[in-house]
């Protein structure tokens, strides 16, 4: 629902590209730089919100709704909530995942999952590339991006 | 006019390749830090043999200016050979999403490996705006990232183990120049050199 705030027992899920994977198989994480605290949050699929019985039946229905292509060569890549801010409480005390699903429209499926990070430093980039690459050091899964 | 020739000849361990410097029709051999590979591998060297002399040709002078894999680094870097063709893999990503390789981001990453001895290799990555990073770290935690601006800054972010159970994290943006000094000032060293 619009505005919770997901509990640190719930999952995340966000798409990375191949440009992003190294070439021992770990990933970076780049947050794009806020330059008004305004601007939307960093994007993210709460695997809680939909009902599948098994992980992978929650992870094929992210492929489903995700608005972007998700290429063969990329990857899904899962974190959970409270271990995430846990590692970020000194640098971005504020951080907190919320959910904002989105409603379907002409070319796309409601999303009921899609999560934002917010409370980050805005238009500090040497801050952000700091954060993106403890975010990183606390991913627990991978999937293919696409099957 | 000095001009670069790759010669290959016969030696008692089989044909090797080897650089040398034609210069007015006097052959001078010169040894050079040359990835072991690239001497043993002619498949490997051969794409690149071409690009090298036509840079040099058209660049005779500059050419460490005006291409964004000068020769100074060919030579400079073990591992020269490799990024290239890490770079060209990651351009082919973007290019996917019609997007590009900054070649100032990439010509400063060059630059960097002219200018300092790097004996480990780094992991590279290409962010969506086509700037080049660079990653190098072990599996204590230490890392040394660099983001290349493509304006002859470098934005840096360290991870430093200081005891079993902290580990100093902090981030920055430097001239590219003072990339060493950073490096020796965080105790980095052996992240990016064997020692």
């Amino acid at each position: 629902m619009t505005g919770d705030i997901l509990p640190h027992t719930a999952h995340v899920l966000r798409y990375v590209g191949p440009n992003s994977i190294l070439e021992d198989g770990s990933i970076e994480i780049h947050i794009k730089l806020r330059t008004d605290k305004n601007e939307k949050g960093w994007s993210v699929h709460c695997l809680e919100y939909f009902g599948g019985r098994t992980k992978a039946d929650q992870v094929d229905q992210v492929r489903q709704v995700a608005r972007i292509t998700l290429k063969k060569t990329g990857l899904l890549v899962e974190w959970e909530v409270g271990a995430v801010l846990q590692h970020l409480r000194d640098k971005a005390p504020q951080a907190q995942f919320v959910n904002k699903p989105l409603a379907a429209d002409q070319n796309h499926r409601a999303d009921p999952s899609h999560s934002e990070l917010e409370g980050l430093p805005f238009d500090d980039e040497e801050q952000i590339a700091l954060i993106s690459d403890m975010i990183a050091e606390r991913i627990t899964s991978r999937y293919q991006a696409a099957v | 006019m000095p001009t670069l020739a790759i010669d290959e000849s016969a030696s008692p361990g089989g044909p090797s390749l080897h650089l040398m410097f034609l210069t007015a029709g006097l052959m001078t051999a010169t040894p050079v830090a040359v990835d072991f590979h690239l001497l043993q591998n002619r498949e490997r060297i051969a794409p690149y043999s071409g690009r090298l002399l036509s840079d040099v040709a058209a660049h005779p002078e500059s050419s460490r200016d005006q291409t964004p894999y000068p020769l100074r680094s060919f030579l400079r870097s073990p591992f020269a050979v490799d990024y290239k063709a890490r770079i060209e893999q990651l351009d082919g990503y973007l290019k996917e999403d019609e997007l590009a390789l900054d070649p100032n981001s990439e010509s400063d990453f060059w630059s960097l490996m002219e200018s300092m001895l790097f004996t480990r290799k780094a992991g590279l990555v290409l962010l969506e705006d086509g700037t080049l990073r660079a990653i190098w770290k072990d599996d204590r935690g230490n890392r040394l990232a660099l983001l290349f601006h493509g304006n002859k800054t470098v934005q840096y972010v360290v991870f430093v183990r200081r005891s079993d159970t902290t580990i100093s994290r902090q981030a920055g943006t430097i001239a590219l120049d003072k990339t060493q000094a950073l490096i020796e000032q965080y105790g980095l060293t052996a992240l990016v050199q064997q020692v």
